[in-house]
């Protein structure tokens, strides 16, 4: 009887224990702050685009000619946000202003500016990386990063933790195909960029930083080495696994996601190409077919949308999504960033064109 | 509306809700081949449970996926492990039939790889 009793006290007692680790290591799902700041009209609009999803902080931005509207959810207009993939439209500018400055050309081959020994993405064209048609594949092939990246994304890490001599050797391991069709390439974003720093005789951060982001005034947009370049109050975004997700540093990847940036600085990049000053507007020309019924630049892409022509990209990291919608004729544009892995575009596209996405 | 999430989380949730339910089951069986064999049996079946747990836990889309299947999983997986540890005075340490190696073998093989994983993960810092 005593050895019965025993073993029901180390059954309940294992059990509890099962119990208290599973809810220990319980995964997170946010939900949308409910501190509110801005105007109350978009709060209103945006609220119910944001319900039902997995979001935490969310600012929204709805720029109309010279009036701006913000909506803020856990957040104000200096809070960072990792911005992703929108990274592209900034090294789309940059290249747009480098062909201005007579540095490079739309044609200047890749092996120009990047060592690459004939490999065969020293034959592809600025142009083409910059709209996703070089035949780059979207990331690197070699197994060791496939392992390297399948562990990252699925621990919350930096799936890119690369050096430049390592993006080369990526690059020049990699095969062409489709070349000329739109295949979105964050490998091809990435040497782009460094191959505009070779081209200025700099590094790509101090590049964006000059040519871009100091005659913009965005002083709070950082492009982060490391955890030490970061505040300690820096915002932490949410995997879409439940779990708090390692910050995406810019490293080697950085010219295609390595952008930290605030709705305040956002606002005015965006503004500046609304109003057409900012460097390298070239880059927001629809030139080529983006293979899904729209048209692309330099990054940006061009689609319709509830009758309005829609100049757009959107980003995501392991924790954060971000979404920029340029409604360029009616000189108004929607702004939306986040620090979950939620999806922002059929928001901000809403809001734009009034029209469900 | 991505349905990827949802079916990888019925399928990794699922894998492991089965294991654990079959290992309870098992549990409070005294008799007939769908029962525990020995103490290694315990061993093997509880560290695959929660083998299947934690694959569950890393790899769902929990941002989508329902998070209450995540308690229903840990409470099916304490049921189970209570139900060995009620069952394990009763069970031979090593039993004498044809699969007791491998089930020695498969015990110790799982156990060692969910240590070393846990471990990793701790020191990652994954669940912190």
């Amino acid at each position: 009887m005593r050895s019965r009793t025993r073993a029901v006290a180390a059954a309940c007692a294992v059990a509890a224990l099962v119990v208290a680790v599973g809810v220990a290591v319980r995964p997170h799902t946010p939900t949308l702050s409910a501190e509110e700041a801005g105007d109350p009209g978009l709060l209103d609009r945006a609220r119910p685009l944001l319900a039902g999803a997995a979001h935490d902080r969310v600012s929204v931005i709805e720029i109309d000619g010279d009036r701006s509207r913000h909506a803020h959810f856990g957040a104000d207009e200096h809070t960072g946000y990792e911005i992703g993939s929108v990274t592209k439209t900034m090294t789309g500018a940059l290249l747009a202003d480098a062909i201005g400055r007579g540095e490079v050309t739309e044609d200047t081959r890749l092996g120009e500016l990047v060592g690459l020994d004939g490999a065969p993405a020293a034959d592809a064209t600025l142009a083409e990386l910059s709209s996703h048609r070089s035949g780059l594949p979207k990331l690197p092939g070699r197994l060791t990063d496939h392992i390297t990246s399948l562990v990252a994304s699925n621990l919350g890490r930096d799936p890119y933790p690369y050096d430049y001599d390592t993006l080369v050797a990526q690059v020049a391991a990699a095969e062409l195909s489709d070349r000329g069709e739109s295949h979105y390439s964050n490998m091809g974003t990435a040497v782009l960029g460094h191959a505009l720093a070779n081209a200025a005789g700099t590094d790509y951060a101090t590049l964006v930083r000059e040519r871009l982001l100091d005659p913009l005034g965005m002083d709070e947009t950082t492009l982060p080495d490391s955890r030490d370049d970061l505040p300690e109050d820096a915002t932490v975004g949410y995997t879409d696994r439940g779990r708090l997700a390692e910050p995406w540093l810019a490293h080697a990847y950085a010219p295609a996601g390595g952008v930290r940036s605030t709705p305040a600085d956002m606002e005015r990049y965006v503004r500046a190409l609304l109003e057409g000053a900012a460097p390298g507007m070239a880059a927001l020309e629809p030139r080529w077919d983006d293979g899904q019924g729209g048209r692309i630049g330099f990054a940006w892409v061009v689609q319709e949308h509830g009758g309005t022509e829609v100049t757009w990209h959107n980003g995501g990291t392991g924790g954060f999504a971000a979404m920029v919608a340029l409604d360029r004729e009616g000189g108004r544009a929607v702004l939306a960033f986040g620090n979950t892995t939620t999806g922002l575009e059929p928001l901000a596209l809403e809001l734009l064109t009034g029209e469900d996405s | 509306m991505d349905l990827v999430p949802y079916a990888v989380g019925v399928f990794l949730n699922g894998v492991c809700a089965l294991s654990a339910s079959d290992t309870l089951l098992r549990a409070r069986r005294n008799g007939g081949r769908y029962r525990l064999l020995d103490r290694w049996d315990v061993l093997a079946r509880l560290s695959g449970t929660f083998f299947y747990l934690l694959i569950a836990l890393l790899m769902t889309s929990w941002a989508v996926f329902p998070v209450a299947v995540w308690y229903l999983d840990v409470a099916l997986a304490a049921a189970a492990a209570a139900g060995a540890v009620l069952r394990l005075p009763g069970l031979p340490a090593r039993a004498a039939d044809q699969g007791a190696a491998t089930r020695r073998v498969s015990a110790v093989g799982t156990l060692v790889f969910l240590a070393a994983a846990v471990t990793a993960l701790l020191v990652l810092g994954v669940f912190d």
